[in-house]
């Protein structure tokens, strides 16, 4: 009877295939690199990092998803660069000077700064950095303060402003001013430079194909600071659970974005999970342009009854599982110097004050509409939270979650009533602004347009004065809170997890900036 | 299957104009492929979600918005997109990622392999067990079994991949630790080692589909006078199944399996997500994601070329197994 033949084969292939996927390769975290050792102390080996989908370029220019940024930050030359706190700090500047007007800032490059070939990074290069920036028109509030930049022998620029710029430093760390020699971009095309490009940052790439799986980043030999780590190997997991397996076990060193009950999971002896507060809030936009047809959204009375019947911390501990903290402002608050609560009541709900808010309206018996929310993690549930809220006055929200693609062309289509998402800027001006400002991202989504709040905005973007600025954005926030076109709900975070000493390695901004502590380290102060 | 009372060991003619009805195949596949293509190109386009906003996001530019629908060429009226495109097709140009701006025929060649491995070794696997399983379960005498047998198909095929993905990356992956959560190494055997567990997972489909079809035509092939003339005849136990039992049964199995390849090739899209497998699938679901119109337009071309050739395969292994198989 073959039967048992049959039946020997299937056991010996079995084993055979335990015995060849049987020696998954461990972690090999390096002479000094455990949970326990201190991130300035540690030097690790490799570090294996998984990030969610792959890099499609490395061009600062191509306006690729924001998966893209963490890779690329680490091997861009940047002028200033943050640090694991998103403070904006001196990498390849050396030194710095303000006319007293604020208006002209000079900046001298480190002496002997080299590309990751051994080729001098001229001022030039940085000039032709912004100019490729302000070409592609990426992000430009962050540098429409700029009114020039022109390099001044091989190792001086100098910016001029069109007005004082609290935020500089900030605009000057973003990726898109990611510093590459001028002329091998110009020697060859940008999409060929950027399939291999030298490297003016602390890592190098040493092994990638544009949209694969993995990207191999060694200490680049002519940066001025020495890496803690001898390698990074980016890979990409797509799928969060199998993201976390993988974490637990063992084969990946550190991975952000991490489902959201992930603490629960791991084994804390060999894994740390953390969560980073990001520098956003998750909020609620109405539609105010003309055409959205629901009328009880158009009026202020029946946001503001929104606003105030929203348990935001039940939309963090629900929602999010308890991960950020309920909003009470806009603006975010980590390392925010302005930040002051602002919503009535330090944004706890007030079922009393919104059922009386409403009844002030013709929609007193509540009203129907439709809130779109991207299909990402947890989002549609916080949304549902939101919505449950909103039932204990009669309205009803229909939650419906959508493919990012979708959630971007209905909301520039302006084909929506109510939008869940957030607002992450890393300066809480520039937040302000998406919001507030004429041209900012969200105004041009949202239909806001409110004179007296740019008037505000411009004021404080153009001081230096922190108890004045601090001012100026309290009396912002009251004039959005009366108008309730966005309902903030909670901060903005994202959790990571790692297997060696925390802080060798983090995730800035997560999902954008990358940090990667050296020795000796970037320059505070 | 209705099998006369033929004697399959007779070496029956495998069809005249066997070339000219193959040929014909062929001419089918081809405006099957023409349709698929065209499908491919006016389905994404119609899905709602525009490839520049799905780059740049919600809060990008409206400048940067334009620079970049023009810089893609999908500032132009989608009649002229297809017309550049089908002539593109014709010089084998599948143009180029929106995403990455690698071409996506490159992608196709990099990529396909992966996933035609996985293919490969699920159907081998799933022949192994299938096979094995239908011969027992309808040459065994105890009346329980086809009723075990039953519910346990229907209770494998009523779990859906993704969940027994997950059981399995914990079990092997996690407990056992004898799977690889992550990587890939391009090769034979190497690569065996990152595609056992994806295989046994699709296996938990394909087997109780297969041995269940297989079970059902080898039980009506028993009732056939021919399969006792073996036995009176005396032939060799491997023979007798062989000849009288398996070939003459395994026709439909083998149309299905066809089948079942072209569905299987939807689901590695699922599969290899979960075991973060470069395959064509995966670069699938990114691509819809970010409504990268050149690769969806590609891969979706590739994916019914795929079919029609591993339905006309099938069709012809079938018609060797059983030459009443019908090629037209």
């Amino acid at each position: 009877m073959p039967v048992r033949t049959y039946a020997r084969v299937l056991l010996a292939s079995g084993l055979l295939a335990f015995a060849a996927g049987s020696a998954p390769a461990l972690a090999q975290p390096g002479p000094n690199c455990t949970l326990a050792t201190p991130a300035d102390k540690a030097e690790c080996a490799t570090i294996r990092m998984v990030i969610g989908a792959r890099t499609t370029s490395l061009d600062p220019t191509s306006g690729g998803p924001s998966t893209d940024y963490q890779p690329m930050y680490v091997q861009h030359g940047l002028l200033y660069r943050y640090d694991e706190n998103l403070v904006p700090r001196m990498d390849l500047v050396g030194s710095e000077t303000k006319s007293p007007d604020g208006l002209t800032i000079t900046q001298k490059l480190r002496a002997g700064v080299k590309y990751s070939d051994g080729s001098p990074v001229v001022a030039e290069d940085a000039v032709f950095a912004f100019e490729r920036w302000k070409a592609a028109g990426h992000s430009s509030a962050f540098i429409a303060p700029i009114t020039a930049a022109r390099a001044v022998g091989d190792d001086t620029i100098v910016w001029t402003l069109a007005s004082p710029y609290p935020d500089f430093h900030h605009a000057i760390a973003s990726h898109f001013l990611g510093i590459h020699p001028k002329k091998q971009i110009n020697d060859k095309t940008p999409a060929e430079y950027f399939k291999k490009p030298v490297s003016a940052g602390p890592l190098m790439v040493t092994e990638w194909t544009p949209g694969s799986d993995l990207m191999v980043l060694r200490p680049n030999p002519h940066y001025w600071g020495k890496p803690q780590l001898q390698e990074l190997r980016v890979m990409v997991i797509p799928d969060p659970t199998s993201r976390l397996l993988a974490l637990q076990q063992g084969s990946v060193d550190y991975v952000y974005t991490l489902p959201l009950n992930a603490a629960s999971q791991v084994d804390a002896r060999a894994v740390t999970v953390f969560n980073h507060p990001e520098p956003g809030t998750f909020m609620l936009a109405v539609n105010r342009y003309d055409g959205q047809p629901n009328a009880a959204l158009r009026d202020r009375k029946v946001r503001q009854a929104m606003s105030l019947v929203v348990d935001r911390k039940k939309v963090a501990e629900i929602g999010f599982f308890g991960i950020p903290e309920p909003a009470c402002a806009y603006a975010f608050k980590p390392g925010n110097p302005y930040f002051q609560c602002s919503l009535p009541n330090e944004g706890r709900p007030d079922l009393a004050a919104a059922k009386a808010r409403l009844g002030e309206t013709q929609w007193a018996n509540g009203f129907t509409f439709e809130m779109i929310v991207p299909a990402r993690p947890q989002w549609a549930e916080a949304a549902q939270v939101v919505a449950a809220d909103l039932a204990r006055i009669g309205i009803t929200a229909n939650v419906k979650p959508l493919p990012d693609a979708e959630i971007s062309t209905r909301i520039r289509a302006r084909n929506y009533e109510l939008v869940f998402f957030r607002n992450a800027v890393q300066t809480p001006i520039l937040q302000l602004r998406n919001w507030f400002f004429p041209g900012g991202a969200w105004v041009i989504n949202s239909g806001f347009n409110d004179p007296a709040a740019a008037a505000l905005l411009a004021e404080a973007g153009a001081s230096t004065d922190v108890p004045k600025i601090r001012d100026l954005l309290r009396r912002l926030e009251l004039m959005a809170v009366e108008d309730s076109t966005y309902v903030p709900l909670t901060s903005q975070f994202s959790l990571s997890g790692i297997r060696h000493a925390r802080g060798v390695i983090e995730a800035v901004k997560p999902g954008e900036y990358l940090f990667i502590r050296t020795n000796p380290p970037l320059p505070r102060g | 299957m209705s099998s006369a009372a033929i004697d399959p060991r007779e070496d029956a003619s495998p069809g005249r104009n066997l070339a000219g009805r193959v040929l014909w195949r062929a001419v089918r596949a081809l405006a099957v492929s023409f349709w698929v293509m065209v499908i491919a190109f006016g389905l994404i386009r119609l899905a709602p979600g525009d490839p520049v906003l799905a780059r740049l996001g919600a809060e990008a530019d409206p400048a940067a918005i334009e620079r970049m629908r023009r810089a893609l060429r999908l500032d132009v009226d989608p009649a002229t997109q297809f017309v550049e495109y089908f002539f593109g097709l014709l010089r084998g140009d599948l143009g180029r990622s929106l995403e990455n701006g690698r071409d996506v025929m490159d992608l196709i060649a990099q990529s396909l392999p992966v996933t035609l491995w996985i293919i490969a070794v699920t159907v081998v696997l799933g022949l192994l067990i299938a096979t094995p399983l239908a011969l027992v379960v309808a040459l065994t005498r105890r009346p329980w079994a086809p009723y075990v047998f039953r519910a346990a198909t229907a209770t494998f095929l009523a779990v859906p991949a993704f969940f027994t993905a997950l059981i399995g990356l914990i079990v092997f992956g996690l407990h056992w630790r004898v799977a690889p959560i992550i990587g890939y190494e391009p090769g034979f055997p190497a690569n065996l080692k990152y595609l056992w567990l994806p295989a046994l997972v699709i296996c938990t489909t394909l087997v109780p589909v297969l041995a269940r079809v297989l079970y059902a035509s080898i039980v009506e092939t028993m009732g056939e006078e021919f399969v006792e003339t073996g036995i009176i005849r005396g032939v060799s136990r491997p023979r007798w199944y062989w000849f009288y039992l398996l070939k003459p049964s395994l026709a439909p199995t083998v149309v299905l399996l066809s089948y079942m390849i072209g569905v299987m090739i939807g689901s590695t899209v699922i599969i290899e997500t979960i075991f973060s497998l470069p395959g064509i699938g995966r670069n699938l679901v990114g691509a819809v994601i970010g409504r990268d119109y050149p690769v969806v337009q590609g891969i979706v071309l590739c994916f019914g070329l795929f079919v029609v050739i591993v339905g006309l395969i099938g069709d012809l292994v079938a018609n060797w197994l059983d030459p009443r198989v019908d090629l037209a």
